[in-house]
């Protein structure tokens, strides 16, 4: 027995031996699936959820998702998920799930065959195609917002395309625009590994985007040293892991940021080496503005002194001293991050010019370590909404309806005659649900999206839907199917082929794991039927210059490939054969995507992914803009922003004022209201509410006071509270030094429970430029009832 | 059944990942669908009858699912105070305590995916047919004096006690929890950790 022990002591010892010697080799990235015992079968996807991009392995057994881990193998999480992450399989298997098509008879949605709902789309849209929008989403595949755009852009010949990303990231988007030419952000996530200092402006990573939150916060247990700055409204769990908590007024992060730039500069700590090689500086509050001097913005500067910051800021000269000499030290590596707070904002886009200033005047941009970085809310916004184009301005690869050289491109690659793409800029998203109130446009087709419970003032927007001809494809019954003329049954996350691009520039492939339910159906197949359909009945601009369908793929051996049907559909790979069409696309702007067979064996590749000529690898680019990573920089530039509106290689400094918001508290409305996810649900809840882990450690909606407020009034925990504005009211219960503690003056209410929507309450003011509400603030009265 | 079996389970094991594995080098070629996607059963058809909650899951809804707090606590901000009660403990008198120390102790975070303040008998938002991965049963055995394999991945499972200490369930308590290096005698099964795929899968038959 002894000896026995000890054999296999010794075979245990080899087999751990031998194991440590073949780590060293390279990791094989194509080990995307694997079967374990038990018939079990795991596969690569991207999580469902946020814009993270998490990477999951997906427990599929019997045709059905049994589990979901994180991906070891993810560069991304390495193995981690959050909470909503590993229910993403449950999401999938709600009672309730939509199964088949239902239209509207006498009132009733009454269940219908594909035919008949795909027949009733089609002829609508043939009665009145100029007056039919398309409102989609951030959580849309790739390839699903890529058929969408070309069937309206190139179909119907109208722009009014727009998904609900305009709501979430058009601030981010404009703000990198007008400062370096090009959308999405320069940095990844592994500055965040490398950062001394991470800066958070108006986020709450600890719930919003809880794995990077854990990739800089669990830097500290491996010993390493994370200095966190909350720059916030309320307290929330991200505030206690923060080193220091700056609390501001409302609206005066813009006096924050120019506040930090002026005492830079002022004392002459700025970077100024970097300013000379890499800046314009640019006055004027649109896209175009006027050149100024590095004087005069200095001069113009001189409005934002500490004590003119505290006034309209709320924050302490000492405060913001602390922020300048952190941007002031030349060694230190710092992130700047944010999400909504500074994109759902009436000043979105200033507010992103403004803290690229204090990034690019400190010279921490560019750089490993040291980035200013935008955070999308959604697993796609990036890859699908702003990569695609799917906004009523926009075409595919970062091209714009408005240039006409753009629309050339795209109607020889869509081999369109001459002059098909509409001129005319669609409806952003609250203009395309203004446009339905009051009848300009008769129907819209709403896809992955829930603009019934999301809409900022819900009432002044969607009380009219029910009269228009409103098509939902949804998984479950919402508060937009209610309103809806025909529901179609969509297919759900790993129930189709699909891909995802997250807020580091990563496009990752999932195959189809299970089957979808009942009749569900994708998205995808979803339009191209309709266009099919319109088609056939006549319609001109579903016809490319030769006359053949608009989505013509032929197979191996000419023929055509029938996706339109069903039965067709099934059978091929529709991903692959838009998403290589629509590849074409993304060199113009040197998004330059990988193909669809790289990214198949890949954990996701961020672009721009360029192939090596000697080896023929396909090689992605962690940061962009940065010599010896970006294929696309001059050599010898070091860091050279080829987008540069001047096309000086250079990007610009804005100098845009602090403005008041539009609606501030006042003796009627006395506070300001703040919404928000939380970390449990997912937006509207439609999918989280549905798992029963998830719904039940957070199975309502609330109202956060700040305990102060809340002892003058009288309002303890589980109290009913009336919040009403000047556009609606909801009652929902206080809590009190709960999930977070907002400011003094100020309440926070979640928007994903569907029972009390607080976006009645909210306002629909917007960026002037990137056409986005500000959810974050608006007045309201508080009463206990 | 003696060493030499043992080794050839090993070697077994390795074979297994092997052919996993370079089934694993093509996941389905871009136009041909994945392997599951022909054969599946119809939407409702159940895996496992146990219903959730009613086996050692508990309030999980998968095997690999983190599990909620299962008890309340000061506020719900402050998930940091976690590892004051739940601190990876090392020493062996330290494990007679009935708190559960934290099998994965890199990471502090403990909020971000075991979810705070559940209510139990809360019934469901709308019902759900999700049926989840079960428990997965006991490891395999070279022969009956052999130690059994881990049966499960050991992925954020590395300090064995944290479920297998006194502070566990009965049922899977080490009879010996006074020995620390759990790992010495027993060994990962490569079948059951797919998402870390052992190395020696990887080096195309050279064992």
């Amino acid at each position: 027995m002894q000896t026995n022990r000890r054999e296999f002591l010794r075979q245990a010892a080899l087999a751990f031996a031998s194991s440590v010697l073949a780590g060293a080799l390279p990791r094989n990235l194509g080990a995307a699936t694997a079967e374990g015992a038990d018939g079990l079968v795991w596969h690569k996807a991207p999580c469902r959820f946020c814009g993270t991009g998490c990477g999951v392995m997906v427990g599929v057994k019997d045709g059905r998702v049994v589990a979901v881990q994180g991906d070891l193998e993810n560069p991304v999480n390495r193995g981690l998920l959050c909470a909503k992450g590993y229910h993403a399989g449950v999401a999938l298997y709600g009672k309730d799930r939509l199964t088949t098509p239902l239209i509207r008879k006498g009132g009733k949605l009454t269940p219908a065959s594909w035919d008949e709902a795909i027949e009733t789309i089609a002829k609508e849209v043939m009665r009145s195609p100029a007056t039919f929008a398309f409102y989609g989403s951030g959580q849309w595949t790739i390839c699903e917002g890529y058929v969408a755009a070309k069937f309206m852009k190139a179909g119907l010949g109208n722009n009014h395309v727009d998904p609900n990303a305009r709501l979430c990231m058009a601030s981010a988007v404009t703000g990198m625009n007008t400062t370096f030419g090009v959308d999405e952000p320069s940095g990844c996530y592994d500055d965040f590994d490398l950062a001394d200092t991470v800066i958070l402006w108006g986020n709450n990573p600890a719930e919003m985007h809880p794995v990077l939150w854990s990739r800089i916060v669990d830097r500290r247990g491996k010993g390493q040293k994370v200095e966190v700055i909350d720059l916030g409204t309320r307290r929330t769990r991200s505030t206690e892991e923060a080193d220091h908590y700056i609390e501001f007024t409302p609206q005066g992060d813009l006096a924050i940021a120019n506040g930090i730039c002026h005492l830079l500069v002022k004392s002459g700590k700025y970077d100024q080496d970097w300013v000379q090689k890499h800046c314009n500086f640019r006055k004027g509050g649109d896209t175009e503005g006027e050149p100024m001097s590095f004087a005069e913005y200095a001069k113009w500067l001189e409005t934002y002194t500490p004590e003119f910051v505290q006034k309209v800021a709320g924050v302490r000269p000492a405060q913001l001293q602390l922020l300048a000499d952190r941007f002031a030290d030349p060694g230190r590596k710092i992130v700047s991050l944010w999400c909504m707070g500074m994109n759902q904002h009436t000043r979105g886009t200033w507010i992103n010019n403004l803290v690229y200033n204090v990034h690019f005047l400190a010279g921490k941009f560019a750089k490993p370590g040291s980035t200013a970085f935008s955070l999308t809310g959604q697993p796609s916004a990036c890859g699908t909404c702003r990569e695609v184009g799917t906004f009523g301005h926009g075409l595919p690869g970062g091209r714009l309806v408005a240039n006409e050289e753009h629309r050339k491109q795209c109607e020889d690659l869509w081999k369109l005659p001459t002059g098909r793409l509409n001129a005319k800029i669609g409806h952003h998203a609250v203009a395309m649900f203004d446009a339905l109130q009051k009848g300009e446009l008769t129907g819209c087709w709403v896809q992955v999206t829930n603009p019934a419970q999301s809409m900022p003032n819900l009432h002044g927007h969607t009380s009219k839907l029910k009269e228009r001809f409103l098509v939902v494809s949804d998984v479950y019954p919402t508060v937009t199917t209610d309103l809806a003329t025909v529901v179609l049954p969509s297919a759900l996350w790993v129930e189709k082929n699909g891909m995802f691009g997250n807020s580091e520039r990563r496009t990752q492939q999932w195959f189809k794991l299970v089957k979808p339910p009942g009749d569900a159906r994708d998205d995808v197949w979803q339009t191209v039927a309709v266009a099919r359909k319109c088609f056939e009945l006549g319609h001109p601009g579903l016809k490319d210059k030769n006359g053949d369908f608009l989505f013509t793929f032929k197979d191996a051996a000419g023929k055509v490939i029938e996706l339109w049907k069903w039965d067709v559909f099934q059978q091929v790979n529709a991903d692959q054969l838009l998403f290589t069409e629509y590849r074409e696309f993304t060199m113009m702007k040197k998004y330059a995507l990988a193909p669809y067979e790289a990214l198949v064996k890949s954990r996701g590749m961020r672009w721009p992914v360029v192939q090596d000529k000697a080896t023929g690898a396909w090689r992605e680019t962690p940061r962009r803009f940065i010599e010896g990573e970006d294929p696309f920089v001059e050599p010898g530039r070091g860091v050279d922003f080829y987008w540069g509106k001047l096309k000086d290689h250079k990007a610009l400094v804005w100098a845009r004022p602090y403005e008041a918001p539009p609606e501030v508290p006042d003796k009627e409305y006395p506070f300001w209201l703040c919404t928000g996810r939380v970390l449990e649900h997912w937006h509207t809840g439609t999918m989280t509410r549905r798992v029963p882990q998830l719904h039940r450690a957070m199975p309502k909606a609330y109202v956060e006071l700040n305990p102060e407020d809340a002892a003058r009034l009288n309002i303890t925990t589980g109290d009913s509270v009336k919040i009403k504005s000047r556009r609606g009211e909801v009652v929902l219960s206080a809590w009190i030094n709960g999930r977070s503690t907002p400011a003094r003056g100020a309440v926070f209410v979640p928007f994903f429970a569907e029972e009390s929507l607080i976006n009645r309450v909210t306002l629909e003011a917007h960026c002037p430029i990137s056409k986005e509400p500000d959810y974050k603030k608006c007045a309201v009265s508080i009463a206990k009832v | 059944m003696n060493l030499r079996s043992l080794s050839l389970l090993l070697a077994a094991l390795a074979v297994a990942g092997l052919a996993r594995f370079s089934a694993a080098e093509n996941p389905g070629t871009a136009s041909a669908p994945p392997p599951a996607y022909n054969e599946q059963r119809s939407f409702a058809q159940p895996v496992r009858e146990t219903p959730i909650g009613a086996s050692r899951l508990g309030e999980r809804s998968f095997l690999g699912a983190p599990p909620p707090m299962p008890h309340t606590f000061a506020g719900d901000r402050d998930g940091r105070y976690c590892l004051e009660c739940h601190a990876r403990v090392t020493r062996i008198e330290k494990r007679q305590s009935a708190i559960a120390p934290v099998p994965h102790a890199e990471f502090s975070q403990c909020q971000q995916c075991h979810i705070s303040g559940v209510n139990k008998i809360l019934a469901p938002f709308r019902e759900t047919l999700f049926l989840g991965l079960d428990q997965p049963g006991k490891g395999t055995r070279a022969h009956a004096y052999a130690p059994p394999t881990i049966p499960h991945k050991t992925f954020m499972r590395e300090n064995c006690v944290a479920c297998h200490g006194p502070s566990g369930k009965q049922r899977i308590a080490s009879p010996h929890p006074y020995r620390s290096q759990c790992q010495q005698c027993h060994v990962p099964d490569a079948s059951k950790n797919y998402d870390r795929p052992l190395p020696w899968a990887k080096l195309g038959g050279e064992l």
